[in-house]
């Protein structure tokens, strides 16, 4: 079929190339209005306010290229910051907060992927369950209070700025987008979850420990999710009780928008979900430049939603998957 | 004396209470030995492989391998111990590439835990050099053909230094060029000493590629003999258990009325000024090559796909726009070729499958489902198509055998009696016996004054079974042939000529 060929090339190349094309639309367009946009100064900005989002993202990825999801992830953020701010205030170090902040959301991962991976219930509900679960847990924590972060660990991953010009928050996402990348494609697990979102039985046939792997990447999301989560709550400072809600649609919206597919198998940390994420940014700051009233976000957001999945159930025809 | 590369001794397998493989024995005799297993749906070849595999756990018994006790725990252990099973829907992950596909559990030049791409490209262009193919190995497997598909799966074991490996149904969905390919490949493997096990419904093939022939009936293994003693025949009474007295049931009959009338239908470049009829009362098949457009002009036909050109008349008036439920409610049945896909409810039992076709007219005053008829017509379906369930209201479909689901599905459709049926590859993959069963119903249908059209790709079933035959080709009607005409040079040579034979391209 000669004739049909060069649709399929051009449809391809779309698939390749089109999220580089509206990144570089939306940034087109925003310097029109704002002859500020395209400074190094904005540039910068930008890559900080993706920073958490970028890291959680990166977490989400392993899981859906499994096959799976995880909308807990908001309230995983929540707890964490809220567990890691308590913590540096009462006089944790550095390191220390970290390693607190990424064992929270561990451990959230870790009772999600018990009940997918070895109780086989369904993600989408066992993650239902943990979003509110994780954040009442976080509230009662609280009391109802915001909790604050300004301390010196707060102000260290927020303020300082490596060499007087690049963040610490732009550095912990670089490295974090690049690892998980590089354990996405070139490790054993990293294939063996792209396997089992095609075909977990097929998998198990092969000799994939697939619920090992799966339960791992539960795990992985949630450590993420906690590394996010601090980020985040250093970045306001102040940790409100409605702290991250919602944040889980973000993430998720933008993995879509990245390639990574709702049905398993198929996507990327880099350059996919880190594209999404710029995307649903560049439209957050350009609602923010053009004075947008507050229903006007929540409306372009469900339409981004909805665009997202439209693509990808598109892609999902046929037997690309 | 050597000991022989596989020995089972005494296998048993239960699924809830249900036996499914009763004591077998089976002896893979020497090295480069290619075995047949035959049997019909349903009768443990799946599940006696599946043990091999590691996959299932057996109950009781012994496997020897080379002498030596060889009692797998999981898929791992088969792979390590040389046994490769290449399934009928291939364990290959369409998302990945070939070299991806290859070393998803161990691969070459990984070093700290990082993969080498080169490295696993490098090797896998030598894997596949192995079964003739010559491929860039990082293309992705969605790309990739049926048949090729296969030979990559074949590459994947012959990487895992396989000495035994065990291939179930692989030409059901191979064009003609692709399964001589692979004979062509068994052959070349059992002389280099690799030894088959070769499941399949195609005796024929059977008959011609394998050493040695072994035969289950009902979990039980009633014989294994060299190829030499063994006929169609023989393997055939074995297999259901009693002599099918002719393969083909045909009656004469009297045509009636014109039910169905398709008029110059056509769909873009897929087919084109397609005209036919079908009568009360007759059997009509269709033929054609792989491409031809015969599943795509019933799809149309019946409004799964919509049309460009001409019109579909049913008794004598057009239908306007061809709707699978007005179809339904017109008594108008059709069994797609992907009747897996499109035609069960995978988790639901086998009972309320087979009465689902049929719900309307099982409804009683308030609309109620009459649960007694219900139960005789599952019940009857069953008994006559003979699938193999233990428990129709709980098992379900998901969990038979792919044969077993195919005859759920016919089922489904003779229980509501059509007056128009449109069947597309109903017997692909199903066993004789079952074969026999669907014939008969066609048969009985066509004799209650129903018209059937029967696509098939089968020349042996068409003539056997029908009136008349039609001939697809590119798209195009290239003929047709009454009964006393049938012949398979003369079927062929429509098929592949047609009257379009300059644009082979």
């Amino acid at each position: 079929m000669p004739a049909a060929s060069p649709k399929v090339t051009v449809a391809a190349a779309f698939y390749r190339y089109g999220l580089f094309v509206v990144v570089l639309f939306l940034l087109l367009t925003f310097s029109l209005f704002n002859r500020n946009f395209v400074s190094g100064a904005n540039a910068v900005n930008l890559l900080q306010q993706t920073a958490s989002t970028g890291i959680a993202a990166s977490g989400l990825v392993f899981v859906m290229v499994a096959g799976g999801i995880d909308i807990s992830l908001g309230s995983t953020m929540f707890l964490s910051s809220v567990i890691v701010a308590s913590a540096a205030n009462a006089g944790a170090g550095l390191w220390p907060s970290f390693a607190i902040a990424i064992g929270c959301g561990a451990l959230v991962g870790v009772v999600n992927g018990v009940c997918v991976a070895l109780l086989r219930i369904v993600p989408l509900i066992v993650t239902l369950a943990s979003l509110y679960a994780v954040r009442g847990v976080a509230l009662s924590i609280t009391g109802i209070q915001s909790v604050d972060f300004f301390n010196p660990v707060g102000d260290a991953v927020a303020y300082v700025r490596l060499g007087g010009v690049v963040p610490v928050v732009v550095v912990i996402s670089a490295a974090t987008l690049v690892l998980s990348q590089l354990v996405l494609s070139r490790t054993l697990y990293g294939r063996q979850l792209y396997a089992i979102g095609n075909n977990a039985s097929g998998a198990r046939v092969m000799g994939v420990a697939v619920r090992r792997n799966v339960f791992l990447s539960y795990v992985i999301c949630g450590a993420l999710a906690g590394l996010a989560g601090m980020v985040s709550g250093a970045q306001v400072g102040s940790i409100t009780p409605s702290f991250s809600e919602g944040q889980e649609f973000i993430i998720i919206t933008s993995a879509i928008l990245g390639g990574v597919s709702l049905f398993g198998g198929k996507g990327t940390v880099l350059p996919g979900a880190f594209l999404g994420v710029l995307i649903i940014m560049c439209i957050e700051n350009g609602l923010v430049m053009a004075g947008a009233n507050m229903y006007l976000y929540t409306i372009v957001r469900g339409f981004v939603i909805f665009l997202a999945v439209m693509l990808d159930c598109l892609r999902n025809t046929g037997e690309l998957r | 004396m050597t000991p022989h590369p596989l020995e089972l001794r005494r296998i048993r397998k239960s699924f809830s209470g249900v036996k499914v493989l009763k004591d077998i024995d089976l002896v893979l005799p020497d090295k480069g030995a290619i075995l047949g297993l035959v049997g019909e749906n349903g009768a443990g070849k799946s599940t006696l492989m599946n043990v091999l595999g590691g996959v299932l756990p057996r109950d009781s018994g012994e496997l020897l391998l080379d002498g030596l006790p060889y009692h797998p725990a999981g898929p791992v252990d088969a792979d390590r111990a040389g046994i490769a099973i290449i399934h009928q829907e291939l364990n290959l992950f369409s998302n990945m590439t070939i070299a991806e596909n290859l070393y998803l559990t161990g691969a070459p030049g990984t070093r700290l835990h990082l993969l080498s791409y080169r490295a696993m490209n490098r090797a896998a262009r030598a894997e596949l050099a192995r079964v003739g193919l010559d491929l860039n190995p990082a293309t992705r497997v969605s790309e990739l053909s049926m048949g090729v598909r296969q030979l990559v799966e074949i590459a994947k074991a012959l990487s895992r230094e396989a000495r035994i490996v065990v291939f179930d149904e692989p030409t059901t969905s191979l064009a003609t060029h692709e399964k001589e390919r692979l004979f062509r490949l068994i052959r070349e493997l059992s002389e280099k000493g690799v030894s088959i096990i070769y499941i399949s419904h195609a005796l024929d093939d059977v008959l011609a590629l394998c050493h040695h022939v072994a035969v289950l009936r009902d979990g039980t293994l009633v014989g294994q003999s060299p190829v030499r003693e063994m006929t169609k025949e023989r393997m055939i009474a074995m297999m259901v258990g009693r002599k099918l007295d002719q393969l083909f049931p045909w009656v004469p009959k009297r045509p009636g009325e014109v039910l169905l009338r398709v008029d110059g239908l056509g769909q873009g470049s897929i087919f084109r000024d397609v005209s036919l009829g079908l009568r009360a009362g007759e059997i009509v098949g269709m033929f054609g090559l792989m491409g031809a457009g015969r599943s795509e002009l019933l799809r149309a036909v019946y409004g799964v796909d919509p049309f460009d050109a001409g019109r579909v008349l049913f008794r004598g008036a057009p239908v306007r726009r061809p709707e699978p439920s007005w179809w339904v409610e017109h008594g108008v049945a059709y069994i797609t070729e992907n009747r897996r896909e499109e035609g069960l409810l995978m988790p639901k039992t086998v009972k309320e499958n087979l009465v689902l076709a049929n719900l309307r007219r099982l409804r009683r005053t308030l609309g109620a489902v009459d649960t007694r008829r219900e139960e005789r017509e599952s019940e009857e379906a069953i008994g006559r198509l003979r699938i193999k369930t233990y428990d129709k209201a709980r098992q379900a479909v998901r969990m038979l055998s792919g044969g077993n689901q195919q005859k759920v599905v016919i089922g489904k459709w003779l229980v509501t009696r059509p007056t128009v049926f449109l069947v597309d590859e109903p017997t692909r993959g199903v066993d004789v016996g079952a074969k026999f069963e669907i014939y008969s119903h066609l048969n009985a249908l066509a004799g209650e004054g129903s018209a059937v059209l029967f696509v098939s790709s089968e020349m042996e079933e068409l003539m056997g079974v029908c009136d008349r035959i039609l001939v697809l080709s590119r798209g195009r009607l290239a003929g047709e042939l009454a009964r006393p005409e049938f012949d398979q040079h003369r079927l062929l040579e429509l098929a592949i000529g047609g009257h379009d034979a300059r644009s082979v391209a």
